[in-house]
C-alpha cells in the first residue's frame, strides 16, 4: 500500500521510482504498526501486524530490485538516492504527529487500506514493465501477490461490517484524491521554480532585518537563575 | 505538588518527560517510540499524549511546561552563520526560513494541540543546561563538579564547561560557539565516510578500531584546540552553505581517497576498507586529543577535579578511557542520555527547582529504566498468539531458567520486559542477548539476526565481581559502566581476551549490570559456563529500539527470532 506510488512511476529514473516506492511502502508499514497497538480485537490486530511486516518486507525487496536493477540495467537507474526513513515525512507518506489510525473511524481506515492496496498494486503492474532483471521481476510479482491479499483481506473484513456500495464509493474517491495529489507532485516543480524569485526576496530581507537583531549576551553570575521567558 | 512536562524536540529525537516533586520521573518517551520512525524530530504531541494517558494526569495539572532550548535563537545562530556565506548560502537560507515554522518557532501552536491550556505555561532553558541537568540528575549529591557540555550545536553554543557549586548555583565558566564544534566537525567525517550525519557516528567509532590514525596530523588542518579556543577552519566544510553536504571539495584533496558512496554497505573485503578505517581512527584519534585538552582546561577554570561528561559527543564512549586516564579525576560521571533525547528530563529537572517545594528526593533518575510502558497487550492474548504464530513456553516464574539454559545452548533471545531505557544503548530491557563467549552464537546474532557489518562491535554485559576479573575496570567509572557509557581495556591475559564481545583493539563497549537484575538473574542461571552476556539492542535495522509488545513481535518476525522474553513469561515465534 502506498497513498502515492502512482507519481513515482511515471518518473524516467528508474532508481528514483523504486526509492519513492519504498518510502510509499514503510509509510504503510509505520501506518500499519500503529493499526496493530491501537487494534482492540486479537484477530484484527493479528492481521494489522502480519499486514506490517509483509510492508516492511515491501522495502527491504524494493531495496534489493534497486541493486538488482542498478546492476543490470545502469542506464535506467540514473541516481541510487540514500534511503532515509524519517524523509517519510518530508515526501508526505507519513504525516508528523498525526497516525492514521488515530485521525481515522475503523470504518474509514479500513476503506483506506482496502482503496490504496488495489491503487499500489495497480502502480506496480506499470513498474514491473520498467523492470529488466527477471529476478527483480519475480520480487515485485511476489509484492503484487501480497497488496491483493491485503486487499481481499480488508474487503472480506468491511463487508461483514458495512455494505458494497460504500467501499466502491471510498474507492473511487481515493483514486481521486490519488490523481490530484499526482497532479500537485507533477506541477510542484513548475510551482517551486515560479515561487522561486520570491522566495529569494524575501530571504534576502528576512537576513536584513534578523542581522540587526542583537546578538545573545549573557552576564549572569548563577545560570540556575537564566530568565525562564526569554526566548533569545 | 509541583508537575512539570519537559520537551525536547524539532532536531535531533524528540522526546517528553513528567515529572513531580513528590513522585519524581511521572513518564518519559521518545517520539519514535511511538511513530517508529528512527530519529524522529517532530514536536512528541504523541508522547506526552501517551504520558498523560499512562500517568493519568491531566494537562491542566501541569504548573509548567519547560522547553529545552530558547527557540528564537536556535532559528537564529544557523541563520547568521550562513548569512556570511550569502549568495552561497541563499539555499540553505530560503530552506530555513520556508521551514522556521515548522521547527521551535511552533512551540506554542504545537502546544495547543495537547491542550489549550498548556501554552501560557511555557518557559524556556538553555539548550546545554538540560543537558547539564539530565547528568546531575543522576547524582545523589551534586555539587562542586566541572559540568562539560559538547555537542554539534544547540540553542547558540557547541561547547560549555561550568562550575556546579550546587543545583541552584552554577556559573557559565567557558563557551564555544558556531561553527567552531566538536560535534559538528564529528559529524563532517560521518559524512565522509559514507555514513548519515547525527545517525552513522557510532558506525565511525567502531569502525576506528580497524585502522592507524594515518590521517590524524592532516586532520588538524580542519580543527585545532589552541589558547583556550576551538576553531574550526571553514575551508574544509560546507555545513554553513550546503543543505545536503558536510565537508568542502577540499577535504578529498587533503586526504587523497574519495569520499564513500552514501548510504552502500561497507565491508571488510571492500578495496578502500582500510583507507576509511584509517580516516575513522585518525578522526576519533583526534577528537580524543581534542577532549583531553579540553577537560584540562575546563579543570584550570573551574578549580574542580570532578567531572560530568555531556551533549551527544559524550556518546563517543571509546574516548573516555583516555580522558579520564589523562586526567585522573575524583570522579567522572557520563549522562545515561546524553543527547537531544534526554534533555527533556534535565530541563523538567530545572523547572522542578526552580518551580517546586523543596521535597525533591536525589537522585531524580535512580535507574536508567524509566521510559513510560504501555498497558496495552500486557499479557498477549491466547488469539492473537495463535494468529501470529506466538507460543508461550513458560510463565513468569520459570520462563528466566528456560532464557538461561537456551542462552547457554547457543541460542539468541529478545527482552521486551517492564520499562525501557532511556538513553541510546539496550540495556537488558530491551534487548537481544546470547552468549558473550560463543563466536558462533555472536556472529548469527550481529550479522544474520541483525544484518550489522562484521566492523560494528556487540557489547558484553557482566556482573561486578566477574568485570572485575575479566576487564580492566577504572573504578571511577562504575557509574558509567551501568550504561555502557565507557569502553573499557581486556588484559591479554584474561579469557576475555578472545571473547567475541572484545573488539578488535582489544576493548570492549562493557555493560556492568546491576544487582538484582533481569540480566544479573539470568546470568546467575547460566552459570560459569556463560560469564558474559552478548546484549545489542532489539531493533529492525535503522529503526528505533522496539517499544511496545507489538513492536516486539514484529521485529521477531521480521528478523528470524525465535524466542522473546515478556513480562508474563516466554514464547516460541513459529515463523
Amino acid at each position: 500500500m502506498g497513498i502515492s506510488t502512482a507519481k513515482s512511476i511515471r518518473s524516467s529514473d528508474l532508481g528514483y521510482a523504486l526509492i519513492e516506492t519504498a518510502y510509499a511502502e514503510y509509510g504503510s508499514a509505520i501506518e500499519m504498526i500503529a493499526a496493530a497497538r491501537a487494534a482492540t480485537g486479537p484477530k484484527l490486530r493479528s492481521g494489522y501486524l502480519r499486514h506490517a511486516v509483509d510492508e516492511y518486507n515491501h522495502v527491504k525487496s524494493l531495496l534489493k530490485i534497486l541493486t538488482i536493477e542498478a546492476n543490470s540495467a545502469p542506464a535506467k537507474v540514473k541516481t541510487i538516492p540514500r534511503f532515509t526513513r524519517s524523509k517519510a515525512y518530508i515526501k508526505g507518506y507519513l504525516e508528523k504527529n498525526a497516525l492514521l489510525v488515530d485521525v481515522k473511524s475503523t470504518k474509514h481506515f479500513v476503506e483506506f487500506v482496502y482503496s490504496n492496496e488495489l491503487l499500489a498494486k495497480e502502480s506496480f503492474e506499470r513498474l514491473l514493465e520498467s523492470l529488466t532483471s527477471p529476478e527483480s521481476k519475480q520480487i515485485l510479482l511476489g509484492i503484487m501477490d501480497d497488496e491483493l491479499r491485503h486487499h481481499s483481506y480488508a474487503e472480506k473484513y468491511y463487508l461483514s461490517s458495512y455494505t458494497t456500495h460504500q467501499l466502491r464509493l471510498a474507492f473511487a474517491s481515493e483514486r481521486a484524491k490519488n490523481r490530484i495529489r499526482n497532479l500537485i507532485a507533477a506541477n510542484k516543480v513548475l510551482l517551486d521554480r515560479l515561487f522561486y524569485p520570491l522566495s529569494v526576496l524575501f530571504t534576502a530581507a528576512a537576513l536584513f532585518v534578523l542581522n540587526m537583531l542583537p546578538e545573545r549576551q549573557s552576564s549572569l553570575d548563577n545560570h540556575f537563575e537564566a530568565h525562564p521567558t526569554s526566548i533569545l | 505538588m509541583t508537575i512539570i512536562l519537559g520537551i525536547s524536540a524539532y532536531y535531533h529525537e524528540s522526546s517528553a518527560c513528567l515529572v513531580s516533586d513528590e513522585q519524581g520521573i511521572l513518564g518519559y518517551l521518545k517520539e519514535e517510540s511511538i511513530t517508529r520512525v528512527k530519529g524522529d524530530n517532530s514536536f512528541p504531541l504523541l508522547a506526552i499524549k501517551d504520558i498523560f494517558n499512562c500517568s493519568r494526569i491531566s494537562p491542566s495539572q501541569v504548573d509548567k511546561v519547560v522547553f529545552y532550548e530558547r527557540p528564537l535563537s536556535s532559528f537564529l545562530g544557523p541563520i547568521r552563520l550562513s548569512a556570511k556565506y550569502f549568495p552561497r548560502s541563499l539555499e540553505l537560507i530560503t530552506n530555513q526560513f520556508t521551514k522556521a515554522f515548522q521547527g521551535p518557532l511552533a512551540l506554542s501552536s504545537d502546544l495547543t494541540k495537547v491542550d489549550a491550556c498548556l501554552a501560557s505555561k511555557l518557559i524556556y532553558i538553555d539548550h546545554h543546561l538540560s543537558h547539564l541537568y539530565t547528568a546531575l540528575a543522576q547524582l545523589t549529591n551534586p555539587s562542586s563538579v566541572c559540568g562539560v557540555v559538547v555537542d554539534g550545536y544547540g540553542d547558540h553554543a557547541c561547547t560549555s564547561i561550568y562550575a556546579v557549586e550546587n543545583l541552584r548555583q552554577i556559573r557559565l565558566l567557558w563557551q564555544s560557539k558556531l561553527p567552531d564544534s566538536i560535534g559538528l566537525f564529528y559529524s563532517a567525517i560521518t559524512d565522509y565516510l559514507g555514513f548519515e550525519v547525527n545517525e552513522g557516528e557510532y558506525k565511525v567509532m567502531g569502525l576506528a578500531a580497524y585502522g592507524i590514525p594515518e590521517f590524524q596530523e592532516r586532520l588538524t588542518k580542519l580543527i585545532r584546540f589552541e589558547d583556550g579556543n576551538i576553531k574550526l577552519n571553514m575551508e574544509y566544510f560546507m555545513f554553513q552553505e550546503s543543505l545536503t553536504q558536510s565537508y568542502s571539495e577540499n577535504v578529498k584533496d587533503l586526504l587523497g581517497i574519495p569520499p564513500r558512496e552514501p548510504g552502500q554497505f561497507l565491508s571488510t573485503d571492500d578495496d578502500l576498507f582500510q583507507s576509511y578505517a584509517n580516516l575513522a581512527c585518525s578522526a576519533q584519534a583526534l577528537v580524543e586529543n581534542l577532549l583531553v585538552q579540553l577537560f584540562r582546561f575546563a579543570r584550570d577554570l573551574s578549580g574542580y577535579n570532578s567531572f560530568v561528561f555531556c551533549g551527544g559527543v559524550a556518546m563517543n564512549s571509546a574516548s573516555i578511557k583516555k580522558i579520564v586516564s589523562e586526567l585522573n579525576p575524583i570522579s567522572f560521571t557520563i549522562s545515561w542520555s546524553p543527547g537531544d533525547a534526554g534533555s527533556s528530563i534535565g530541563a523538567a529537572f530545572w523547572a522542578l527547582l526552580k518551580y517546586g517545594q523543596d521535597k525533591l528526593e536525589l537522585p531524580l533518575l535512580g535507574d536508567p529504566f524509566i521510559s513510560t510502558q504501555y498497558p496495552i497487550p500486557t499479557p498477549l492474548s491466547e488469539e492473537f498468539d495463535s494468529q501470529t504464530g506466538l507460543r508461550k513456553i513458560s510463565s513468569t516464574q520459570d520462563s528466566l531458567a528456560t532464557v538461561a539454559a537456551l542462552i547457554a545452548e547457543g541460542k539468541v533471545v529478545a527482552t521486551c520486559v517492564g520499562k525501557a531505557e532511556i538513553g541510546p544503548r539496550a540495556l537488558g530491557h530491551r534487548s537481544l542477548l546470547c552468549d558473550g563467549s560463543s563466536h558462533t552464537a555472536v556472529t548469527y546474532m550481529n550479522e544474520i539476526v541483525k544484518g550489522r557489518t562484521s566492523f560494528r562491535p556487540t557489547a558484553p554485559a557482566t556482573t561486578l565481581g566477574k568485570a572485575l576479573a575479566l576487564y580492566s575496570i577504572d573504578q571511577r567509572l562504575l557509574n558509567s559502566y551501568r550504561v555502557m557509557g565507557a569502553t573499557v581495556a581486556v588484559p591479554s591475559d584474561s579469557p576475555a581476551y578472545t571473547y567475541p564481545t572484545t573488539h578488535i583493539d582489544k576493548t570492549a563497549r562493557l555493560q556492568i549490570v546491576d544487582e538484582p537484575s533481569l540480566l544479573a538473574s539470568i546470568l546467575e542461571l547460566c552459570g560459569p559456563d556463560v560469564p558474559v552476556l552478548a546484549n545489542t539492542s532489539f531493533n529492525i535495522s535503522s529503526d528505533p529500539t522496539v517499544s511496545s509488545h507489538i513492536d516486539a513481535v514484529a521485529a521477531c518476525l521480521l528478523m528470524g527470532i525465535e524466542y522473546i522474553l515478556v513480562d508474563d513469561g516466554l514464547y516460541q515465534v513459529c515463523q
